[in-house]
């Protein structure tokens, strides 16, 4: 239960790409997530805080899931749980593609500070929830 | 899950030859017993977590004992208010990775779930356009407050369709001032009927028949309502008399378990620990 | 290999319909009985059991009735020496000695916290009225039983057999073969028993009770039960079969599908079929010991242990390696052992503490929250240490010159 492959999601940092997408209502859906499974020839869910790859208006783009609609019977305790599946894009060195993130973003995140790739994720966000 | 409120369920009086304890002592007796502790009638709805489990096969004297034990030890040590669903709660925790600032969170409960140490309750809020749910277990150690900024009912006692109601429903402001509810008078009833966004929702609204639901069947699309001659929906679950004894509350065990509560808090108070207080009800007359 | 049926009390206790066959059939059969993962019919050939009359059949006026609840009490009582509770202490536990275990029941579920704020669920377990009921040596089991000649002389040396009773009974209920072994031992009859394989150094006696702090808190230990009992079922719950698509096939959805091929020309034996599901006997390891409550006699124990709730479990120390109890009661704990410490005189002297006598006598292991604390708060120490290290770096060790 989770975000996979043709999973549409809202993207919130400001980048041009990501409000295009947004815009014209094709959203970004889901086409890969880098994350080690348990299931022998399936793909594994991902959740808030995991990478994947991201396919927008032509394009394939990695990203950071930074808001998951989380079912309910897999709810955890404090863990905020947002309407739509919301990311940030990477571009193609792994740096976020834009410069401001719009929506608040989950504490829990901010376990992930030590992982280079995401703590430049984590300075854009100004809001915590 | 919608909670069967059955007020104060008759229980017959039977001689139990093989397990004299476990009989159930005659109604008549349960009643004066009620009157003598001052049993509060809402005793469901106020400490819903203080019910039985609704699987019959779990419920056991000893292990509800020792659950009741902690969870009146956590409650000694926090004040958790009385709030219902509908109700604007705010909440403040530590979090393992905010270091020392907290973390508080304001919302409508829009649920309330399980019994004894597992209870847990959603909170919802509109956060910058994006509607925002966080799920808390009552008795988790790390919630430092819970504050009931607006206490009221609403006419359903799950408010799960404001995910596909319109967002201002769900929004409620995070420095809100908390609206001191006058002791002694009933519990208000908001009445608001919510209106939904446009179909395709989350779940079938037209079918559950929530009452706080302007007109679900008209937002419904055309082709959930030719899937409706096909759906099976479940009319007899008003009438299911087995379930509603077993997701119900006997005033047997209610006052039971406020009488536990009592001495608790009476043993508490005698040792000069705290002067605070478990069994309360707004509602009650002082 | 040949087996006898006589049935002797190993480490699974005797299915239902064997209970009270135990002490009568004394037949030894030469068929070959396979290896079966449970047992819940009897043989049809077994003669049937001829019930024990009960007291409220026969009729008995007041003076008999006394008599009998004094020979009733008369029987439970352990007459002639007194128990030797001299070697019992809380010494180092060796690596080959196998402690006695608890036949506990399993009365639900609960969630605690740690002082992290991890959530642990528990499983509660109730330790009712535990007995020693007899002690076997390994040379009188073999000639005793099948299963002896398979159990007593291990690999791990010479094993003794202990048999524990749980809660207590009326004795009118059972038959006088049954008693017998309680009247022995001079204890109440018991419903439930189960048996484990001791060594010589850790042998309890007969007739000892047992309580829960036999177990350490922070030890691991082994829990075997039935599991739950799932009744018939098809392919797709019972073996995790995927079964048929819904569209585009007929009349067949949840069937177990092919059953072999052509070339075998028949089934194989052990062939994934619908059957009986679950009330099996299944052993989990390695569960660790939260919280013990030594009033109501009841053990937390983190994780989940086969069977429903209200049914029997057999609890053990724990034999791997790294989960080993190193220090503990040996060979069972006794109310003497009891250490009020000096410390606990003091604090609950101090202002602010809750008085013993309204909380239950517990012992809860170090990482647990007490709900008689205020709540969790963390430091920014905390949240340096919540982030972790740099996992896309490689960890390199560093060297001193």
């Amino acid at each position: 239960m989770g975000i996979h492959r043709r999973t549409r999601l809202n993207v919130v940092d400001n980048s041009a790409l990501g409000k295009e997408a947004d815009t014209t209502g094709k959203l970004a859906y889901c086409i890969n997530v880098y994350k080690q499974g348990r299931r022998a020839k399936h793909l594994p869910h991902a959740e808030l805080g995991d990478k994947i790859l991201v396919a927008i208006r032509g394009q394939m783009r990695k990203a950071y899931v930074v808001g998951a609609n989380t079912h309910v019977h897999y709810r955890k305790h404090g863990v905020p749980v947002t309407d739509n599946n919301m990311i940030v894009l990477l571009d193609e060195e792994g740096n976020p593609l834009g410069n401001r993130i719009t929506a608040p973003i989950p504490t829990k995140l901010l376990a992930n500070r030590g992982n280079v790739q995401f703590s430049k994720v984590l300075a854009l966000a100004n809001k915590y929830i | 899950m919608l909670r069967r409120s059955l007020g104060s369920l008759r229980s017959f009086s039977s001689k139990c030859k093989s397990e004299p304890q476990t009989a159930s002592k005659s109604s008549n007796t349960i009643r004066k017993e009620a009157n003598l502790v001052g049993h509060i009638a809402a005793f469901p709805e106020i400490y819903p977590d203080f019910l039985q489990s609704p699987v019959w096969n779990r419920r056991n004297a000893l292990k509800e004992e020792l659950e009741r034990r902690d969870m009146l030890e956590r409650r000694m040590n926090i004040d958790i208010p009385e709030f219902y669903v509908g109700s604007i709660v705010a909440v403040t925790s530590s979090d393992s990775n905010l270091g020392a600032k907290e973390h508080r969170f304001v919302g409508i409960c829009i649920r309330r779930e399980k019994e004894g140490l597992h209870h847990q309750f959603t909170l919802r809020n509109t956060i910058e356009g994006i509607g925002v749910e966080i799920m808390y277990d009552l008795y988790n150690p790390t919630i430092k407050k819970i504050e009931t900024l607006k206490l009221e009912k609403r006419l359903d006692s799950d408010l799960s369709y404001l995910i596909d109601a319109l967002p201002e429903y769900s929004t409620f402001d995070f420095h809100m001032e908390p609206l001191a509810h006058p002791a002694g008078t009933p519990i208000p009833i908001n009445e608001t009927k919510v209106k939904l966004k446009p179909a395709p929702w989350t779940r079938r609204w037209e079918i559950f028949g929530c009452a706080g639901i302007e007109d679900s069947w008209s937002g419904a699309t055309p082709w959930f309502k030719r899937k409706l001659q096909k759906t099976k929906v479940n009319d007899y679950e008003k009438y299911d008399l087995v379930a509603a004894y077993r997701e119900g509350s006997t005033l047997e065990h209610e006052v039971a378990v406020q009488k536990q509560i009592q001495k608790f808090e009476n043993e508490r108070h005698a040792a000069g620990l705290t002067r605070r207080r478990i069994l309360r009800s707004a509602a009650a007359a002082k | 290999m040949l087996r006898s049926l006589v049935t002797g009390i190993s480490s699974s206790p005797a299915p239902e319909w064997a209970a009270n066959r135990l002490l009568v059939a004394t037949c030894i059969s030469n068929t070959q009985q396979r290896g079966r993962r449970r047992t819940l019919t009897p043989v049809p050939w077994l003669p049937p059991i001829n019930e024990p009359a009960h007291s409220n059949s026969v009729p008995l006026n007041d003076t008999t009735k006394k008599l009998l609840e004094k020979v009733i009490e008369r029987e439970g009582t352990r007459f002639g020496e007194e128990l030797d509770n001299s070697k019992a202490a809380i010494t180092d536990i060796g690596e080959s000695t196998r402690r006695v275990g608890l036949v506990v029941r399993k009365i639900g579920m609960l969630p605690q916290w740690t002082t992290n704020g991890t959530r642990i669920l528990c499983t509660v377990l109730e330790v009712v009225e535990n007995n020693v009921v007899s002690v076997t040596s390994p040379e009188d089991w073999y000639k005793m039983s099948a299963i002896g000649k398979r159990k007593a002389f291990n690999r791990n040396g010479p094993m003794w057999k202990v048999t524990v009773g749980s809660i207590n009974d009326d004795p009118t209920k059972y038959s006088v073969g049954y008693r017998r072994q309680f009247n022995r031992a001079g204890i109440p009859i018991k419903q439930k028993l189960g048996c484990f394989l001791v060594t010589e150094d850790a042998l309890p006696q007969t007739g000892q009770s047992l309580d829960a702090r036999h177990f350490v808190v922070g030890q691991y230990i082994t829990a075997t039960g039935k599991t739950i009992d799932w009744g018939f079922q098809g392919g797709m719950h019972r073996w995790g079969m995927r079964g048929q698509p819904t569209r585009r096939t007929t009349k067949s959805h949840r069937r177990i599908g092919s059953v072999g091929s052509v070339g075998d020309a028949r089934i194989w034996p052990g062939k994934r079929m619908p059957g009986h599901m679950g009330y099996e006997w299944v052993t989990v390891s390695g569960l660790e010991v939260i919280r013990i409550n030594n009033d109501k006699q009841v053990i937390y124990v983190k994780g989940s242990v086969p069977g429903d709730i209200g049914e029997t479990i057999l609890l053990k120390d724990c034999v791997q390696e790294e989960k080993k109890l190193k220090k503990g009661p040996l060979p069972t704990w006794i109310p003497s052992l009891e250490t009020i410490s000096e410390e606990s005189e003091e604090e609950a002297a101090a202002e602010g503490t809750i008085p013993k006598e309204l909380l239950h006598n517990e012992t809860f292991s170090p990482k647990i929250f007490r709900f008689t604390s205020p709540s969790i708060v963390f430091t920014d120490a905390d949240a340096k240490r919540a982030a972790g290290r740099d996992k896309t770096k490689a960890k390199i060790a560093k060297v001193k010159k």
